[in-house]
């Protein structure tokens, strides 16, 4: 036993070193490629001068003088592509063939037009495709963390390339690009594009100017980002009305701007990334990386009609592309492929008609490319040795190989004319360009995927120290042991290899040799695995002296923890963790069902001695009474645990699907509600009068809850706000939902502060609610009897479990010595019964609210479903205990009750509409009550980790019920257990029972919290260990790195909300004893 | 499906011969109430550990009979109609040696079986049995044969033991 602050102590230094664990492994894991800081200049050697067509230029003739850029956020293949299939009078989805201006250009003029597919790189947030489309090179899979603070670029890109070739570049639109190249524009129209909401500021803004600044013809490259397509789409989805509104905009935007087009100007128009179904992107899926690319040009692009149906564009051939039409150097670190469709027209040779020249034309083009990337791979290669030696060494071949054979066909070409086998033999050469450049490109893609294996080693260690330490501790709470000399230098020791560990991998990782951290760090884990055995030991010793009641860890622990090492075991492959939603299903039934079947057991065992003969004599003759039968106690357990699970079952209906998932039906609640058409405005009522219901219902539930238990009684300000403030954030967070739900119209022509109003004054409610209670935590109300004032108070107590003066007699007793009553009768507390459970409850009912709120409106009867099937599967808990424990015993948390729930909070997570991947992320929950122009990114931040952890946060407040609702004795409870209980008998104390012993109290919950710490760390190491091990799988990116950051980011969630909540607890301990001492 | 009805009726004619258990009628009609009763207990179960609600509706159906048939129907054969008996020997664990044991295995592990006959089904592998409800069926079948394997072992240690004891 030790004091409180120690069990604070001890359990922040744990939560510390996991966090310095996952650190370490994260370091490990998610690395940055290093930035080649050399820039390409105009003279090479390379560069052949010997056939400019008089025509200036760095490395290549330039074919335009001046480009038009237009961007179009989130434009996708699917939106440019005409489909002619469908006919005039078909419906057609509204975002298809809603750009019939491009359709109309490619058939008037093939050869001076051209469409494909522009596949971006993941991550598809817009500054990483920014990054990507001007450096030509490939982002990294941390680089997505910085999306929202935009930072320089310093590599070497088009932008830069072009104003050393002085070109004048003006550029309107999204404000990211001012964070990405600050000072480079000539001319700039900046518009702010955080506030996804709004679809119309950002293009009406670029409209406006975009005509003028066009015909002014003061620039040479004129850059335009346009974002209410992907606004849009976030806020509607695709095929909403609103989408092919803003697709029309632009056709018309599209067209005048070609008619406006010098001869000598190029226009480009893409997409920087596409979306999913839902409107969203930031992830890997197909329907995010398909954007589309179209380029015109009033003079002729392509001396062949080129099928661009078939080829598949990477937004990395941007970069060279127009570097080598516009007659710039291709950036240093590019990686892309000048795409050889546009090079095979050369106005000045006779391309249009021999096919060798076109042929010709391309190779040099390509050949410059291929030398830029040597050039780009050599230095890489000086600065980094992780480029694979046999891949670099094939790829040094072909290309010395490519050249070899460019001089022999170029003297072949020379001696015997331009014969059929040279062409031949130039078709070979062009391919073998492409095959370099393409290899060289996959080569590097491969490597930044790199991986630190020392910190990744280093990262799991400690994380398996910490586990290791954890797990000591939750056995040894009891034992003196856990704190004796031996213990303490062992935590000193190990915080120090912790520390060690974390400057290894940060500060002195490249010169120094990890050698000694591990080999401290494998001492230690043995000295722990000792202390350990030798602490299950004595406990086994000192229980065997009372008459060995001791056994192995109960049935259902060691279920529990099979259980437990199934589900972390299935993280090592990737149809658990794709199905893992079904997987946790499966896992969490299987463990309330066993709790169903233990409660039953126990149950019966119970009354083995007493009733056996009366219930189940063979030989005496019953009346058979179905009903009798059927209200037995062992049908009330049955009926509670089907209920429980079926509404737990009912959670599946609110999970989206992922990529892999597919055939699988999409749920219609995570869609907000704007997205219904006028057709379906009747399933869109229905869906918000339940989804209103639902809200309604859950915070009813608990005020009956409390009020049946006497906590709403008196005019603290805590019971106030409980009383009147709550149900208001409620009504406000109905409103929130309705404002959202009007039409899109209606609602844009609402001001900014109308719009976000009610949920702000939600987020206030909650926020006085949260400070009220910590103030104030007890919902007390103390009624003075007075003497002339014959109250029955002994009737009242019978009859209802409000009052309990009982627990004042003993109270009076206790304290008569301290000071005198100032009344002869004691007083009457309301709530004395409850007076933690209140406490805890009313937290949980708040915070829930919150959750309602930035859930949206779809998946409030997912929580309501958790909610109830979490209160019922508390009560078989409790249910259970009572069965095993008498009155006055306070009992210890199960290990399994805690795996249970936390096995039902993985299943919640995905009962959310959430998925472990990047795209499923409901990016809407951060604009929640905030109209754009966010200051920093923490806020947000927050907001998204509220909505997408909300089941790490709901189990984590929900968790302290486990210790006291089994003292409550609940109707439930005594419907489902034989045994009767001192509450009939009129000694019923509920939870106050806990006061008695403050350090049992504390005790209990440090371990309770223990509990939570180490099984969600076992989570997160099977986590970090499937990342770690499938480093090099194909599906790493899409499965297991997604999987890890969703794992790493809940459990720090949830150590912190298991953390608060014991300090809640001990605050509520405190100030009881404080309310006591009143007396 | 066969090899255990006449499994089944082994035990039955077991019964008859040696304890010569009276069935009547109202045996009889409660066995079949029970059973179908068990049938509909157990598809909503493999429903709420997530089979399909909707499709595949016979198939689940199939696993809920097959179910019913490793586990109640030799318990209704081996312990009667009688509450008392089975409460006897699934909660309070105090079976004779012989026919009550048998079931008290067979079935725990018939259920067992067929819990872990959901894992594969995720998996990637795409072979015939992964589909719902085969891998289930197949765990089930296994877990039976398995439990009977095993309760006769035990009979026989403890028939050895029970012997031992009459010889000393």
């Amino acid at each position: 036993m030790f004091s409180g602050k120690k069990q604070i102590a001890i359990l922040l230094w744990l939560i510390t070193i996991y966090i310095i664990g996952i650190l370490i492994f994260t370091k490990g894991f998610l690395l940055k490629r290093v930035v080649v800081n050399n820039n390409s200049s105009c003279d090479v050697d390379f560069s052949l001068n010997t056939d400019d067509h008089e025509e200036e230029g760095c490395w290549m003739h330039k074919r335009f003088k001046k480009a038009v850029i237009i961007i179009n956020d989130a434009l996708k293949y699917d939106f440019l592509k005409f489909d002619e299939s469908y006919k005039l009078n078909d419906t057609v989805p509204h975002f298809k063939n809603k750009l019939p201006f491009i359709q109309h250009l490619l058939h008037r003029s093939p050869k001076n037009s051209m469409l494909s597919k522009f596949m971006a790189d993941p991550p598809t947030t817009t500054l990483q495709r920014l990054k990507g489309l001007t450096t030509g090179s490939l982002p990294t899979f941390v680089d997505a963390g910085s999306n929202f603070a935009s930072s320089e670029i310093i590599e070497d890109n088009i932008i830069d390339q072009m104003i050393t070739a002085g070109k004048k570049i003006k550029f309107l639109g999204d404000d990211t690009w001012l964070g990405l190249y600050p000072g480079r524009f000539f001319k700039k129209f900046p518009f702010p594009s955080f506030n996804v909401k709004d679809l119309h500021t950002v293009d009406n803004g670029i409209l406006k100017h975009l005509l003028p600044e066009l015909k002014l013809k003061d620039w040479d490259v004129f850059i335009a980002h346009f974002l209410g397509v992907d606004h849009c789409g976030h806020r509607f989805g695709p095929n909403h009305p609103a989408m092919s509104e803003k697709l029309l905009q632009m056709n018309s935007m599209i067209r005048n701007v070609t008619k406006v087009l010098d001869k000598d100007t190029v226009l480009f128009v893409f997409g920087d990334h596409g979306m999913t179904r839902t409107g969203d992107h930031g992830g890997d899926s197909t329907d995010e990386l398909e954007a589309g690319l179209f380029i015109y040009s009033p003079e002729i692009l392509t001396a062949t009609m080129p099928k661009m149906d078939t080829r598949v564009l990477a937004q990395t051939d941007l970069v060279p592309t127009l570097s080598l039409l516009l007659g710039v150097p291709i950036p240093y670190s590019n990686l892309g492929m000048a795409i050889p469709e546009l090079f095979n027209h050369c106005p000045w040779s006779k391309t249009a008609t021999s096919e060798m020249r076109q042929v010709y034309h391309v190779i040099k083009a390509l050949r410059l490319n291929a030398h830029q990337v040597k050039q780009f791979l050599k230095s890489y290669y000086e600065i980094s040795t992780e480029f694979p030696q046999q891949t670099y060494k094939e790829l040094e071949n072909l290309f010395e190989h490519a050249e070899s054979d460019l001089q022999k066909l170029l003297t072949a070409m020379v001696t015997d004319g331009e014969t059929g086998s040279v062409l031949t033999k130039m078709i070979k050469l062009r391919d073998h360009y492409e095959k370099y450049i393409e290899g060289s490109r996959e080569m590097c893609q491969k490597i930044w995927a790199k991986f630190d294996l020392v910190s990744i080693s280093l990262g799991l260690i400690v994380m398996f120290l910490s586990i290791l330490i954890n797990l000591y501790f939750y056995l040894a709470h009891k034992n003196e042991e856990s704190i004796s000399p031996i213990s303490v230098s062992v935590m000193i020791a190990s915080s120090v290899i912790v520390g060690y560990a974390f400057l290894q991998a940060f500060y002195i990782g490249d010169f120094m040799n990890p050698f000694m951290v591990y080999l401290f760090s494998l001492v230690l884990i043995v000295t722990f695995l000792i202390l350990i055995k030798k602490n299950i030991n004595l406990k086994e010793k000192s229980k065997g002296d009372r008459q060995a009641t001791f056994k192995l860890p109960s049935f259902d622990n060691i279920i529990a923890t099979f259980i437990l090492f199934c589900y972390t075991a299935g993280y090592f492959s990737n149809s658990f963790v794709v199905f893992e939603d079904t997987v946790t299903l499966f896992f969490a039934q299987s463990l309330i069902w066993l709790y169903g079947i233990k409660t039953y057991l126990s149950n019966n065992r119970n009354t083995k001695d007493q009733k056996f003969e009366t219930t189940f004599g063979r030989h005496k003759k019953q009346k058979f009474d179905i009903f009798e039968k059927l209200s037995h106690s062992n049908f009330i357990i049955l009926y509670v645990l089907l209920t429980c699970s079926l509404l737990f079952r009912l959670l599946t209906n609110f999970r989206v699907c992922r990529e892999e998932q597919m055939p699988c039906n999409e749920t219609m609640f995570v869609q907000p509600l704007t997205n219904f058409t006028q057709e379906e405005s009747g399933l869109k009522n229905v869906r918000y009068f339940v989804s209103t219901a639902c809200l309604g219902m859950f915070v009813y539930m608990s005020r009956v809850w409390m009020k049946h238990y006497g906590n709403l009684n008196g005019d603290t300000a805590t019971v106030l706000c409980a009383k009147y403030l709550l149900p208001f954030a409620t009504v406000c967070v109905g409103l929130h939902w309705a404002i959202q739900a009007l039409p899109p119209v209606v609602l844009d022509s609402l001001p900014g502060w109308q719009q976000v109003m009610m949920a702000q004054i939600v987020y206030i409610s909650i926020i006085s609610l949260i400070i009220c209670i910590l103030i104030n935590p007890l919902c007390l109300y103390v009624l003075y009897v007075h003497r002339d004032n014959p109250l029955s108070v002994p009737n009242m107590a019978i009859s209802s479990p409000q009052i309990i003066p009982q627990v004042f007699n003993q109270l009076k007793e206790q304290l008569s010595s301290n000071g005198q009553a100032k009344y002869e009768r004691p007083p009457v507390v309301y709530g004395m019964g409850t007076v933690y459970t209140t406490s805890v409850l009313y937290v949980v009912t708040t915070i829930g609210v919150l959750l309602f709120l930035l859930l949206g409106d779809g998946l409030s009867p997912s929580i309501l479903l958790a909610s109830v099937s979490v209160f019922l599967f508390i009560e078989i808990y409790s249910a259970d205990v009572s069965n095993g424990a008498k009155d006055s015993d306070v009992t210890t948390v199960n290990w399994s009750a805690v795996v249970t729930l936390g096995m039902m909070t993985s299943h919640f997570f995905y009962g959310t509409g959430h998925q472990a991947t990047i795209p499923s992320l409901q990016w809407n929950a951060a604009f929640t009550g905030f109209y754009g122009d966010f200051n920093n990114n923490i806020l947000p931040a927050l907001l998204m980790i509220f909505n997408t952890f909300a089941s790490n946060i709901f189990m984590g407040l929900v968790c302290p019920l486990l210790v006291f609702w089994p003292k409550l004795y609940t109707r439930l409870n005594s419907l489902m257990c034989k045994k009767t209980h001192n509450k009939e008998k009129g000694k019923w104390r509920g939870d106050f029972v806990f006061f008695d012993d403050g350090e049992k109290l504390r005790q209990i919950f440090y371990q309770l919290s223990l509990a939570v710490l180490l099984f969600s760390s076992i989570k997160l190491f099977g986590a970090m260990g499937a990342a770690g091990l499938h480093r090099r799988h194909l599906m790493v990116w899409k499965i297991f790195a997604p999987r890890f950051i969703f794992e790493a980011v809940g459990t720090i969630v949830s150590f912190t909300v298991s953390f608060l909540m014991y300090l809640f607890v001990m605050r509520v301990d405190n100030s009881l004893s404080k309310f006591v001492k009143q007396f | 499906m066969d090899i255990f009805c006449i499994s089944g009726l082994e035990l039955l004619t077991n019964f008859l011969n040696k304890e010569k258990v009276q069935f009547k009628l109202i045996d009889w009609a409660k066995c079949v109430i029970l059973m179908v009763a068990s049938c509909v207990f157990y598809y909503v179960v493999a429903v709420v550990f997530g089979a399909p609600f909707l499709q595949h509706t016979n198939e689940t159906f199939h696993l809920a009979i097959l179910l019913t048939v490793t586990t109640v129907l030799p318990c209704c054969l081996a312990l009667g109609t009688d509450i008392g008996n089975w409460v006897q020997v699934f909660v309070l664990n105090s079976y004779e040696v012989g026919g009550p044991l048998i079931c008290y295995i067979t079935s725990i592990m018939a259920v067992l079986g067929a819990w872990v006959g959901a894992f594969p089904i995720p998996l990637d592998w795409d072979r015939p049995w992964q589909i719902w409800p085969i891998s289930c069926v197949i765990g089930n079948l296994i877990g039976y044969s398995g439990g009977l394997l095993l309760s006769s072992l035990y009979l026989l240690y403890r028939y050895r033991l029970l012997n031992k004891f009459k010889l000393t």
